[in-house]
């Protein structure tokens, strides 16, 4: 009975998770480039400016964490972080690569879609990391496979772009189009960097817990 | 308490053990490493590196049982409970572990997998796995007079992994040979990648100006200024580190440094830790035997239990499970029909015994009707000690390195085979019996192995030098600079007269060999001297404690008074005999055998 009742609520979180993904993202495409066109002045526009941008921050992190109570088994695999990971590459690259400008109208909405979605991813990666790392004690593993590729990445570069053109990119604000590998790589070393040692330190101390207890 | 059989005159259950020495070697190689990194200069701080390699593996030790949960059947559990066929094995097992003096609970856990039996846990977890097939054919011979001796002679085999701690050291040796070829190459591929790219873009740094940067608006230049800006003795470190580090250098110390520790965790693993794990099954017979069951009753087990002749294979961590299910099995299933992975009928052949996990009914049954097998192998003993000191010092550290490095491999080989080859005599010592011969023979293959290779190699370079007189002149160099462990080149070149110096170098590397020599016959020697009349007068109990002891007492004195400054003086480094890091290890060598003699005194006079 306790199960059923749970295995509804889980379907109900999935399906209204899923809803605000879709409204959000509609909510996207659909808010107009310029206000200036709309019939509204003063206090009325910034009204609607503040709902619609409180109505999407709702809506994007809000289905997000419905999404990951809905999934949090899935949270076990690495699948999640790998595609937030993604999610992260692609809206760094499309963000900087002047589609948003772009005179093409469904260009731009999809440019602004990925770039709305790839903030979110980011903010997510690292509930996704805490999750991934609370289920499993991977954290060594995670930390040396994410910082080996980090470090080996910057030497791609080097070797590609030179050091002091490498260093002028990656101080620059187009760091996202020149160095595309880099700003999901940094997100994820830096919610590893916050997250991995705790986890790492509370599984050793729940392992000898379990030892100094005889737990199985 | 093992009881002292008719059939042979020293019992296994008093003597050291040879799975014991075996682990104790492949420590005592990840030890010696972990004191040059402590004890050496380097350019890169390898300290935490080899720390890391030593203390992870206790913590995969730790997480075992959590790791074989998985592999519990609850459902199986309930049902066997329900019939009493659970508690009933499980009483058993704790009456048999009390008969054999294990003081701690052992834990029977029902397995997923139908005909499985092993032994398993961690430090101060100890469980029996059984897949219920097996546990139900258990539970009802031990009630059936005619399989009830068969049923606790393989319980018992099981409890004895637990008694002779085999479960955590075989754990242990291999999550510390495995993060050898996972964790080293790991810290190479990082810091060759971090020292590239730190001291490539060190130039770039220097000449970097952030208000040059278009793309940024002037506010966020004002806010990064701070964060990029170098003051004068950033610049100035920078600027010295650029000029005098080379790159070169450091990577040829990284790989120098790590390779050989990833190639003696390989060989290690390959010949030793396999060993281990075939030796530990003797020594869990040889319990079984020690509690009246005889041999028959252990064969005829066998027979009725075929999985106590087969390895026993852990549960997969999460990350193996996705290995094997994504990547393994579709490869096997696709070279299937090519006829890899196809197993033998049968006996192993003798290559295959080797690698084995597991000796074969055969063995095992000869080793069980003549427990001194164990000791009188002494080929076993004579190759596998002399695949480690190759291992050691000739294919990881060429004789040329060794000499400019440090005398420490020099040290671990002697101290290996001292540890080796006293584990192996000392039955001999105690049952009064010959051992001149196979002791003979087994330094000789050690040593000739050791020198044939020394030879070629030793002769290999003044042919070199006399004929490809640039390359034995770079490789002289190289292996000097690097040897001295310096991240810095020298101003001009160290060796010019490549003929010269080889020919220079060679009686001093004899001088090496000899020492090594000389420090294996003294160890023995007082090993023997040690051991000679106190091995049969004293209670058999003590033999095992005792011999420890002194293999730990003497390998630190002889070791740090004695090896260390000779071959500090045969290797010219006049200089390092009074180094604060040198006398720390004297004093450590001097505070260990104390020790160790102390506790001997105290053993003789209880």
């Amino acid at each position: 009975m306790v199960e059923n009742n749970s295995k509804s609520r889980q379907g109900c979180m999935r399906q209204l998770g899923w809803f605000l993904v879709l409204s959000s993202s509609l909510m996207i495409v659909l808010i107009p480039s310029d206000f200036s066109t709309l019939p509204l002045t003063g206090d009325m526009l910034l009204l609607t400016l503040l709902f619609l941008l409180a109505a999407l921050l709702i809506g994007l992190l809000g289905s997000v964490a419905l999404l990951f109570l809905a999934y949090r088994e899935s949270l076990r695999q690495p699948w999640i972080m790998l595609f937030l990971t993604g999610l992260v590459a692609v809206a760094a690259v499309l963000s900087n690569s002047g589609l948003l400008e772009s005179e093409l109208w469904v260009l731009q909405k999809l440019a602004l879609l990925l770039a709305s979605w790839g903030l979110v991813a980011m903010i997510a990666l690292g509930m996704a990391v805490l999750a991934y790392l609370i289920y499993q004690d991977h954290s060594v593993v995670l930390v040396m496979l994410t910082y080996l590729a980090l470090v080996w990445v910057f030497v791609f570069y080097l070797r590609q772009q030179g050091p002091a053109q490498l260093l002028q990119n990656s101080l620059s604000a187009t760091a996202g189009r020149t160095l595309p590998l880099l700003p999901p790589l940094y997100c994820l070393a830096f919610w590893l960097a916050l997250i991995a040692p705790f986890s790492f330190i509370g599984h050793t101390l729940l392992l000898l817990h379990a030892e100094w207890s005889e737990n199985s | 308490m093992p009881q002292q059989q008719a059939s042979s005159d020293v019992h296994l259950g008093y003597l050291p053990s040879q799975t014991t020495a075996t682990f104790y070697l492949i420590l005592l190689v990840f030890l010696g490493t972990l004191l040059s990194a402590l004890i050496g200069p380097s350019p890169v701080c390898m300290t935490p590196v080899v720390l890391s390699l030593l203390v992870l593996p206790v913590r995969a030790v730790l997480a075992t049982p959590r790791r074989e949960m998985t592999l519990e059947d609850k459902a199986a559990t309930e049902a066997l409970k329900a019939q009493g066929l659970y508690q009933k094995v499980q009483e058993t097992i704790d009456a048999l572990a009390a008969e054999a003096g294990f003081g701690r609970p052992i834990r029977l856990l029902v397995s997923r997998r139908p005909h499985e039996a092993r032994a398993t846990g961690s430090w101060r977890r100890h469980y029996i796995l059984l897949g219920s097939s097996i546990l139900e054919q258990i539970a009802h011979d031990l009630d059936h007079p005619d399989h009830r001796e068969k049923a606790r002679a393989l319980l018992l085999h099981e409890i004895g992994h637990h008694v002779h701690r085999d479960v955590q050291r075989i754990r242990y040796a291999g999550e510390l040979l495995k993060s050898s070829a996972t964790l080293l190459p790991w810290w190479t591929l990082f810091l060759v990648g971090w020292l590239s790219f730190a001291l490539l873009m060190g130039e770039a740094f220097l000449g970097f100006d952030i208000h040059s940067v278009n793309t940024l608006t002037p506010e966020v230049r004002q806010m990064l200024a701070p964060l990029v800006d170098l003051s004068p003795a950033q610049r100035t470190q920078i600027t010295n580190q650029i000029q005098n580090v080379s790159l070169g250098l450091l990577l040829g110390f990284l790989i120098n440094a790590f390779l050989p520790i990833i190639v003696i965790g390989f060989v290690l693993w390959l010949f030793f830790w396999r060993r281990m794990v075939r030796l530990q099954e003797y020594y869990a017979d040889g319990l079984v035997r020690s509690h009246g069951f005889p041999w028959e009753a252990l064969a005829a087990a066998m027979g009725r239990y075929p999985d106590l002749l087969t390895p026993a294979s852990p549960a997969p961590s999460s990350l193996g499970v996705w290995l094997q299910q994504t990547l393994i099995q579709p490869v096997r299933k696709a070279v299937q029909p090519l006829g890899f992975f196809r197993r033998l009928p049968g006996e192993k052949s003798y290559l295959n015994r080797w690698f084995a996990l597991h000796p074969t009914y055969r063995q095992r049954v000869l080793q069980m009707r003549d427990p001194q097998r164990l000791f009188e192998g002494w080929q076993s003993v004579a190759w596998s000690t002399a695949i480690l000191v190759l291992a050691l010092d000739v294919m990881l550290v060429n004789p040329l390195t060794s000499y400019h490095l440090a005398a420490f491999p020099v040290h671990m080989s002697t101290l290996g085979i001292f540890l080796m080859v006293s584990t192996w005599f000392l039955p001999f010592l105690a049952s009064n019996r010959p051992f001149r011969r196979p002791l003979l023979f087994i330094l000789l293959i050690i040593f000739a192995v050791r020198w044939i290779w020394l030879l070629i190699n030793a002769g290999l370079l003044p042919v070199l030098a006399l004929f490809v007189p640039s390359l034995a002149t770079e490789i002289l160099n190289l292996t000097i600079i690097t040897g001295a462990r310096s991240a810095v080149l020298p101003e001009t070149l160290l060796v010019l007269d490549p003929l010269q110096e080889s020919l220079a170098l060679l009686p001093r590397l004899f001088a090496l060999q000899t020492l090594q020599l000389g420090g294996v016959a003294l160890l023995l020697g007082v090993y023997y001297k040690l051991q000679k009349n106190v091995a049969r007068r004293a209670p058999a109990t003590q033999w095992r404690p005792r011999h420890w002891l002194i293999v730990v007492g003497l390998s630190s004195v002889v070791g740090a008074l004695f090896l260390t400054p000779l071959s500090d003086l045969i290797s010219a480094r006049t200089t390092e005999l009074l180094a604060p890091s040198r006398i720390a290890l004297y004093a450590v060598g001097l505070l260990v055998g104390f020790a160790s003699w102390y506790r001997i005194n105290r053993q003789e006079l209880a």
